[in-house]
This record gives structure tokens, sequence and C-alpha cells, in this order.
């Protein structure tokens, strides 16, 4: 089976299953990576399952009526919001299948309306009409050459001028110089992608985001162009990524990240390098 | 004031073999008054394509029906190059080869699609055509959008 067909699935890289960390990398591996080794550890390498917050399961729904609407927009579908808030629907549902929802004491419903407001706002911006032409939706790239390890994404939408989309569902209001800040190293991964894919230097990346709020806002924010510098960290970062890997060196770090962990339990029987038998008594 | 109209109509079309063949016709034109500029526009339109489509039913020569050269293995050239990764190739021709898929299809799709033949496709360009060939043949989530007619399948020889 090909690397696309292996790991894009449901419009994601499916990194649910437990696989080579060495195999390749991807933004999300490596935010995990820096985030957290051990957490990485358990998630990413050992595919353990930890039950989804009700924020991912909007945020994995949302998205998947977001790639339902665009394609069809490509395509010549059904663009219709019946069709659309149809495949948000759908989508939750299988995500439930999947996977457990750890509901935190809120009402599921709600969750769905949350989601179906969400994506009724979307529909009804200028955004859903965005005059562009669409080069791609959920479009799989991958790097092979320049760096240590193949670096793959998934990107949510291409725009005419090979200008890479990004969705992000959120709480609250975006403030735009903090999340420029967190999204960098995806973004800068992308522009690495697109350059390799198109052989021609990418658009600035944009990001919108879809606020949970009673009254959903859909925000779009025009990223800077990427700069040398940041190509460099990234580069640097892969490295840091693929030397601890390699030597297994996957400790935890205590934060504030640790408020919203679900491996708290198997992160306190860590011990030092006896990591997988830590894992195997918590299991 | 005379208002000076360019205007070009061009038209491509898949072939056999991921190959396609293009023809544009250019014309320049002049109106008296800028109200004359949608009728002029809409009179050049009609004459170009019908201009194009009558010289573009003749494809000439068509890769894969050649008379002297033999013809390859599964009557694809693997050795062309590809604008795509090696693997993505791989991958586009395994899809096709396994579904049966009408490689015309495929083509007329890549052209529709991209505005161009498969070879040419860049690894952007064919990863979303990938992405559509696995939906059509019921393999990736592509085909949970729904409203996206299957190809048919390629009758066995």
């Amino acid at each position: 089976m090909s690397a696309q067909a292996a790991v894009f699935h449901s419009g994601s890289l499916d990194e649910s299953k437990p696989g080579d960390p060495l195999a390749y990398i991807s933004a999300s591996r490596l935010k995990s990576f820096l985030t957290c080794r051990l957490r990485f550890f358990y998630e990413k390498v050992l595919g353990l399952k930890a039950p989804a917050s009700p924020a991912l399961q909007i945020g994995k729904a949302v998205h998947a009526g977001l790639q339902h609407f665009n394609l069809a927009r490509w395509r010549g579908g059904d663009t219709s919001p019946a069709a659309t808030l149809q495949a948000y629907d759908k989508a939750y549902g299988e995500l439930e299948v999947q996977g457990p929802v750890d509901y935190e004491g809120k009402d599921r419903t709600e969750c769905i309306d949350t989601g179906q407001r969400v994506l009724d706002a979307y529909l009804g911006s200028d955004l859903a009409s965005d005059p562009r032409r669409i080069l791609g939706v959920e479009a799989y790239l991958r790097r092979e050459e320049g760096l240590p390890l193949p670096l793959v994404g998934v990107l949510d939408l291409v725009l005419e001028g090979n200008v890479p989309v990004d969705f992000k569902t959120v709480a609250s209001t975006p403030v735009l110089e903090d999340e420029a800040w967190q999204n960098e190293l995806q973004l800068t991964a992308y522009h690495l992608l697109m350059q390799d894919a198109t052989g021609e230097e990418p658009g600035q990346g944009e990001l919108v985001y879809l606020t949970k709020t009673k009254a959903p806002k859909i925000v779009k924010q025009v990223l800077p162009p990427v700069t040398q510098v940041q190509i460099d960290r990234l580069k640097a970062l892969i490295d840091v990524y693929a030397d601890g890997v390699s030597r297994e060196d996957y400790h935890p770090s205590p934060g504030m990240s640790c408020r919203w962990c679900s491996y708290r339990t198997q992160c306190a029987a860590w011990a030092g390098s006896k990591v997988r038998k830590a894992v195997g008594m918590a299991a | 004031m005379s208002v000076n109209l360019e205007m070009s109509y061009a038209k491509k079309v898949g072939l056999p073999e991921y190959s396609s063949h293009n023809f544009s016709v250019s014309l320049k034109t002049e109106v008296a008054r800028l109200e004359d500029v949608s009728g002029e526009v809409e009179r050049v339109y009609r004459l170009l394509q019908t201009a194009v489509d009558e010289q573009i039913v003749n494809p000439g020569f068509v890769p894969g029906h050649e008379q002297s050269a033999p013809a390859p293995k599964n009557g694809v050239d693997d050795s062309k190059p590809w604008k795509c990764s090696d693997k993505q190739k791989a991958l586009i021709l395994k899809v096709v080869a396994e579904n049966k898929l009408d490689r015309v299809e495929v083509e007329q799709l890549a052209v529709t699609r991209f505005g161009h033949g498969v070879a040419l496709l860049n690894k952007l360009e064919a990863s979303g055509l990938i992405d559509e060939l696995l939906g059509k043949t019921g393999r990736s989530s592509a085909k949970k959008a729904g409203a996206f007619r299957p190809f048919e399948q390629r009758r066995a020889a």
C-alpha cells in the first residue's frame, strides 16, 4: 500500500494507531513531541486510546463538514447547508463509534448544536464564497528531500496562489498574535510541503477560526510570509525530534499541559528508563 | 473613441495514454463604443469556440496508436516522465489498473480539475487526483461527501 493510501484516512493523517515514529514527521507529531515526550510516546508511538474531549469531538466533526463543503465546491457536488450539516452529523456519529467521548458533564445535544451553529456561521460568511480557485482539499503532501525524515501533512484547503488554509475551531475569539505563534510550526511545515509539491513559492498561509461562542464568529488571519529563520528553526526542531526518538528519549515535561492530559495515570508510573514496564503496569 | 478588444479561446482535450492536446485561437477586434463590448464579446466567443471545436476533433498523432512501435505492457508508457513523485505515479497507475478505470476518463478528469493531463500534474494536483480516484473507487473519505459519480469500470479486454 502506498504512503498516501496508508496514512491518509478520513481527511486527516491517521496517527491514532501505533506507528514507527521515524517513518515520517508531521506538524502534529512534532508539536506533540515538543510539548511532552512521554505523552507523545503514549499517544503516537504506543497508540494508547484516550477519550476524546468535547472540543476535539466537535472540532473533528466540523472539520468533516467543511471538508464536504469544500470538496463539493471543487468537484461540483451538493454545497447546500443541509448537505454540509448532514456530513457533519454523520461524522459526529462515526467518531463516537470509533472512540468514546468524555463529555465532562456537558450535554451531548448541546455539543452537537454548537458544531452546527459554527458551520452555519461559516456557510453564511464571505469565506464560504471565496472567489479564489480551489487547488486542493485535504491535500496529502509528502516531502522526501532536504530533511532528516520525510515531512508529511494534510492541508485543509489550498487556494489559488498556492495559499494553504487551515481551519481552527476555537472556544473564544482568538488573540491573533498568540495564534500565529502557536501555529508557526504547522504553517512553516505547510510552506515546505507546498514548495516541494508545486515547485513554486507558496502564498502566505491563512488560518480561519470558527469560534464556538453563542453567536459564532468566523475570523480569517493572513499570516506573514514564512521567513528563512522559521524554516531553519523547523528543521532544527525536526533534528531534535529525530535524535530524541532514535534514542527513545521519552521523559515527562510537567507543566500547564498536564491539566488536560489524558495520560496522567500512565505518566505517574513512569520512572526513568523503566518507561515501558511502567506502561505495562498501568495497562 | 474606439475600444480595442483582444480575445482568445483555448480548449484542452484528454487523449489516451495520459496525453492531451490543446488548441487556441486569438483574435483582435475593435468596437466604437463601450456599450458594444458585451455584444461583440458574445459574437467573438461563439466564433472562436466554433473554430476551435472544428479543428480539435483531429487529434493527429495519438500515443498508443502507433503502428510501428510495440505497445507497452498494459498500454501505459511508464517510461514517460511525470511531474509528480514516483510513488504518486505508481499509485495512480495501480488504482487505474486494479479498478479497471477508463484511462481516457481519468485523463479527462485531470484536465477538467487541474487544466492539464495526468503526466503534467504536480505533487499537489496528483494528490488531489489520487484522493478523487480513491473516493470514486470507494477507498477513501471522499466518497463520504457523496454526490460524486463513480467511474464506470472499464470493460475487461
